[in-house]
């Protein structure tokens, strides 16, 4: 099956994982934070020309584009953040897997998140992320990587405000409600 | 059928005190029995068994205490910590005998956390989960005769004078909380204040430790006896805040003790030097302490052990 980013999720042990991989696909929010595959050079001249911002009427698109490469999840863990240690860069997840197993690992900063000043956003104690272990099969050998991607933050809106006055009267009803 | 031994569960005489200290190893709670004033608990923590989740104190009270509970003299909040309140709304809520005060701290800033609480539930986040069930039994028992006692530094949580205890004599018993301090206070809710989210910004949870700045931790005094119960005080920012807000405050009476709650599960930020003098000028003081153990975090290390051992 194919998924929206282009990967082809499939299971090691057969296709009963794919409704828990599609699950998980819409848990996670984007922006994705981890380096998204450079394409640019791998798609064909053809479909390249087609997309071009300078030609004005679209070109034709075939019918079907084969994949230039694809991804296997080997494995993938849903991770909390437990603790940031942002000095010496690095930080310490607590992590389940499909089958329930529990593991703590740690993690380079760096190397989890693109830009540093995503940092604040999105570690902190409780952040959640998806850390996968994938095989890319492209052009050569297959190669196997790791990924997280993090769920954004939320983003306060207006209107929240008068949600929290809600919730607040309903929580602590005996309390004197929020004021505006 | 409790948990406990039988043989743990035999009732101390009226004039003993008895301190149990309960740690799971994911929170605390501490069990006292003091003469002439009863039964309190401070603070609460789940223990899993099998089956389900247990709160201890309850459990250790059931066992002794079935079938005449006594009214508690006092149950106390230390701070919003998960680790020190889970199951503290099962306490008030199902122990047969009541409770005659409720103590904790509220003062400037609570309601401030229960809006953070509210706002990060709004944006799908449940940051200190449980605290809203603890706030209303704390509600509810006061709706229900409990006497709500709010604690910062240097307010009492019991005095009774000249009490007489059996083979001891006459003597004045004092619980006093010895934190948090004003500066304590301001710095908490300044932090509250910056984790509350403007529109088109991100919401934050602010850091878990911040709860930590409104721990009240206690001294007990019955007689010659000292107990000092360090909650989860920090060292402290500056000689304002932490330990050493509560070791520079010119009211603070000495902190020479005979046993001490260890602050924080022995952890190196709650381990003040300059404290600990004080708690060891007169004796060396018994040390207890509970761990912490929640995911690779655990507390305390060998080295914090190792400190604790050269003062106590």
């Amino acid at each position: 099956m194919e998924a929206q980013t282009g990967m082809i999720f499939t299971s090691p042990t057969g296709s009963s994982y794919l409704p828990i991989v599609e699950d998980f696909n819409s848990i996670i929010r984007r922006p994705y934070l981890t380096k998204v595959p450079q394409l640019t050079d791998m798609i064909p001249e053809s479909l390249n020309k087609s997309c071009s911002l300078e030609t004005e009427a679209v070109g034709e698109v075939p019918e079907k584009v084969e994949s230039l490469y694809r991804e296997t999840i080997r494995e993938w863990w849903i991770g909390r953040v437990l603790k940031v240690y942002p000095e010496e860069r690095y930080f310490k997840a607590h992590l389940n897997d499909l089958k329930g197993n529990e593991s703590i690992a740690e993690f380079n900063i760096d190397t989890a998140l693109e830009d540093s000043s995503d940092v604040e956003y999105y570690l902190f104690p409780g952040a959640e992320f998806a850390f996968f272990v994938v095989t890319r099969h492209g052009r050569g050998s297959p190669e196997t990587i790791s990924r997280l991607e993090f769920t954004s933050p939320y983003i306060w809106k207006e209107e929240d405000n008068k949600k929290v006055k809600e919730l607040y009267r309903e929580l602590f009803p005996d309390d004197t409600p929020l004021e505006d | 059928m409790s948990i406990f031994p039988q043989k743990l569960l035999t009732l101390p005489k009226e004039n003993e005190l008895e301190i149990s200290l309960f740690g799971p190893g994911y929170g605390e709670s501490i069990v006292l029995h003091i003469p002439q004033i009863g039964w309190g608990i401070i603070d609460s923590c789940l223990a899993k068994t099998k089956q389900t989740s247990i709160s201890p104190p309850l459990e250790y009270l059931s066992g002794l205490l079935s079938p005449n509970f006594p009214k508690l003299a006092f149950v106390i909040l230390t701070h919003p910590h998960e680790d020190h309140y889970r199951g503290l709304d099962h306490v008030l809520r199902e122990y047969p005998g009541g409770t005659e005060r409720v103590c904790r701290y509220d003062g400037e800033g609570i309601r401030e956390l229960k809006t953070y609480i509210v706002q990060q539930k709004v944006g799908g986040r449940e940051v200190l989960p449980g605290l809203v069930e603890v706030f209303n039994a704390i509600k509810d028992a006061v709706k229900s005769g409990a006497q709500l006692r709010r604690l910062s530094e240097m307010t009492e949580v019991l005095h009774l004078r000249n009490a007489e205890i059996e083979k001891y004599g006459t003597t004045d018993i004092r619980m006093i909380a010895l934190s948090p301090s004003a500066a304590s206070i301001q710095k908490y809710v300044e932090m509250l204040f910056e984790a509350f989210p403007q529109p088109g910004n991100p919401l934050l949870p602010m850091k878990d430790e911040s709860h930590n700045l409104i721990s009240v931790a206690l001294l007990l005094k019955l007689g010659d006896l000292q107990i000092v119960l360090g909650s989860d005080v920090e060292s402290g920012l500056n000689n304002n805040t932490g330990w050493r807000g509560i070791i520079y405050n010119r009211d603070c009476p000495d902190l020479w003790a005979n046993l001490v709650k260890v602050a924080h599960h022995g952890s190196e930020n709650g381990f003040n030097s300059i404290t600990w003098e004080k708690h060891h000028q007169k004796i060396k003081p018994i040390a207890i302490m509970t761990p912490f153990v929640k995911g690779n975090i655990i507390l305390p290390k060998k080295q914090d052990i190792e400190n604790f051992e050269k003062v106590s």
